[in-house]
């Protein structure tokens, strides 16, 4: 049995034989003359432009009119007489129709792929897409690929409109070895729930694939090829309990989060990119809990601009139709680092300068958020979320920041929420023990458990040697988030948790008797976490068993 | 020559599919259609160079027409813009 790992695109199991789909390889290069190339290329364009038709018909059908029109723009881009002229620069060299084709394809795409504009950065892909479609009729291979039994399909990538014109039903699962988790193709995938998963280092997709009885692990992100009878029977298990599960979930879909006994609280979302977004809604979450922000500062070679962020903000925020989405600021440090940020080394990073602590010291890093962010917040339900805090100086550093900003915008004449809620982690032990006064400075507290109990135990929970001293259950935490509660909601502001205790299946019943507003947890875990909540009775429970 | 300008309402600004329909229609006609936003200008004929002028939500384009039949396309063009845009 041969193991790859890669990246999980959506989640399943899958138990069946491989079928390969082979990447077009350009071997001839040498074209028979100018004009007879160009009319080549403008037979194959022809044909592609009635098979995205076909795509953009069947995706409609089947996904509905947003999905469809990607295959639309398709269309335009093989059309598009900036493209024809590009295949006809290269076709000067006395190259082959084929060649020309995908050469002309990266020259348009390296366009996109240098925009400053995660939108417009996307559309590299599609350029591409179209340009490798156009050379699989030069080819005259495009009728080559089909199904005709349920199969894995492994593939270095698939174009979007292969993807649409195979029968579901005998999909199994789908490997892109080359591929990325949020290419138009991956999120099609998602779409159609079709487990897969995607960038895999060291397996080449070969013919001699084609066959071989694998099972795919996606929710576990892994491909195991050739596998033994003991693993076939775990994995055959594993897809029988997921499926039921699945099905038993459905039932709370789209339903709203009660306990046994009708107390009502929210389920939201932690996510760390703005594709994620999607995730949350197909998950049937309420809202983001928690939105990273981080990541867009590390994909960056420098500080992001405060178009970039807005960009990124803005999609979230538009992705969740007016629930609300809590952005948490910049939380980086010597333990999250970024080169251009130039952080000195540290003997104790978790105590060290970090993420609020940065911010003051650097204002501008600070300002360009905050610009970034108000400015989204007209786009949709935004809250911002301030991480780290111990005491009442910063959160007023942070009140005359958000008045900077504003004043900023409104110079420049952009929308903006002058509502925005501005809240902070509670995370540290000075923020829990004087959450009583932070409470009437901000709109609302979310708790981070595993920073609070890290700072409380005074342990670092990534040491080895205390792994099994590092208890998020123990009493201290619990009293701190009883009184972090009563705290806010004595001053009319809610309370969330983030991380993954608030899925805990001993503590769940504690934050829900002391009225926790908001649990937010990874978006794959919201249904069941609904159907947890639905069995415990508020009554039944004994908050003096976990603070006594 | 008719020209004309336009604010974008569009959130997303001129984004791939109302790109594809402005260009659709620019393309019925025989005049030359050009788009110019920030100081660039583009073939409105031409999806890519539509697309690479990178147009956001509020900013302001102005749209150049000439040719024989510049005075239907122009008319066209603006309602597409009004419509989708």
């Amino acid at each position: 049995m041969r193991t790859y790992k890669g990246l999980r695109v959506f989640e399943g199991y899958a138990l069946g034989k491989l079928k390969v789909y082979e990447t077009l390889k350009v071997e001839k290069i040498v074209g028979i003359g100018m004009d007879e190339e160009f009319k080549r290329f403008e037979q194959a364009r022809e044909e592609t432009i009635q098979a995205l038709d076909k795509s953009f018909m069947e995706t409609l059908s089947k996904l509905g009119e947003e999905e469809a029109q990607l295959f639309e723009t398709h269309k335009l881009m093989a059309e598009d007489l900036d493209f024809e002229d590009a295949v006809k620069a290269e076709l000067m060299g006395n190259v082959s129709a084929e060649y020309a084709v995908l050469r002309a394809g990266e020259e348009l795409a390296t366009m996109f792929s240098s925009m400053d504009d995660a939108y417009m950065k996307e559309r590299a892909n599609d350029v591409k897409e179209v340009a490798n479609r156009i050379v699989s009729f030069l080819k005259k291979e495009d009728k080559g690929f089909n199904l005709t039994e349920p199969s894995i399909i492994i593939c270095d990538d698939l174009p979007s409109s292969e993807l649409m014109k195979l029968d579901k039903n005998l999909i199994l699962g789908i490997i892109f070895v080359k591929g990325g988790a949020n290419s138009h193709v991956s999120i099609l995938t998602r779409m159609l729930e079709i487990p897969a998963i995607c960038s895999i280092e060291d397996l080449e997709v070969t013919k001699d694939l084609d066959g071989e009885y694998s099972i795919l692990d996606a929710s576990g992100a892994q491909l195991l090829i050739g596998p033994e009878m003991k693993s076939i029977t775990l994995y055959a298990q594993k897809k029988k309990e997921y499926e039921d599960n699945k099905e038993r979930l459905k039932a709370f879909k789209g339903k709203p989060t009660l306990t046994k006994d009708g107390k009502k609280t929210m389920i939201y979302s932690n996510i760390a990119s703005s594709f994620e977004a999607e995730n949350a809604i197909k998950n049937d979450s309420e809202g983001i809990g928690l939105f990273r922000s981080e990541f867009i500062y590390l994909d960056s070679k420098d500080y992001p601009t405060e178009d970039e962020q807005f960009e990124h903000y803005k999609r979230v925020v538009e992705e969740m139709k007016g629930k609300e989405v809590i952005i948490r600021t910049l939380d980086i440090g010597a333990d999250k680092k970024i080169d251009y940020f130039d952080l000195p080394e540290e003997e104790n990073p978790a105590l060290g300068f970090r993420s609020i602590r940065i911010c003051l010291k650097r204002p501008e890093i600070f300002a360009t958020q905050l610009q970034a962010l108000y400015r989204a917040s007209h786009y949709g339900n935004l809250a911002v979320m301030i991480p780290m805090i111990i005491s009442e100086s910063e959160i007023d550093f942070v009140h005359e920041m958000c008045d900077l900003a504003k004043d900023n915008l409104r110079k420049r004449g952009l929308p903006f929420n002058e509502k925005m809620k501005i809240g902070i982690m509670v995370e540290t032990p000075s923020a829990a023990i004087m959450s009583d006064v932070f409470a009437k400075k901000v709109d609302f507290f979310s708790i981070g458990t595993n920073d609070l109990s890290q700072y409380t135990l005074a342990i670092d929970r990534v040491n080895p040697n205390l792994t099994a001293n590092f208890n998020p259950r123990h009493r201290s935490i619990c009293r701190f988030i009883k009184m972090v509660c009563e705290n806010a909601h004595q001053e009319g502001i809610t309370v969330g948790i983030c991380g993954e205790l608030a899925r805990d299946e001993i503590m769940l019943p504690f934050f829900l008797k002391i009225g926790i507003d908001e649990l937010s947890v990874s978006p794959a875990y919201t249904l069941s976490l609904r159907e947890q909540i639905s069995k415990i009775d508020t009554n039944d429970v004994d908050v003096d068993k976990y603070i006594y | 020559m008719k020209s004309f300008t336009y604010v974008i309402q569009d959130k997303e600004g001129i984004h791939a599919r109302p790109a594809g329909i402005v260009v659709a229609e620019a393309k019925k006609y025989a005049s030359t259609v050009q788009i110019e936003n920030k100081g660039k200008k583009a073939d409105l004929k031409r999806i890519f160079g539509v697309m690479s002028l990178c147009v956001k939500n509020g900013e302001e384009v102005k749209i150049y027409v000439e040719g024989a039949d510049e005075e239907a396309a122009a008319l066209a063009i603006e309602k597409v813009f009004k419509e989708n845009l």
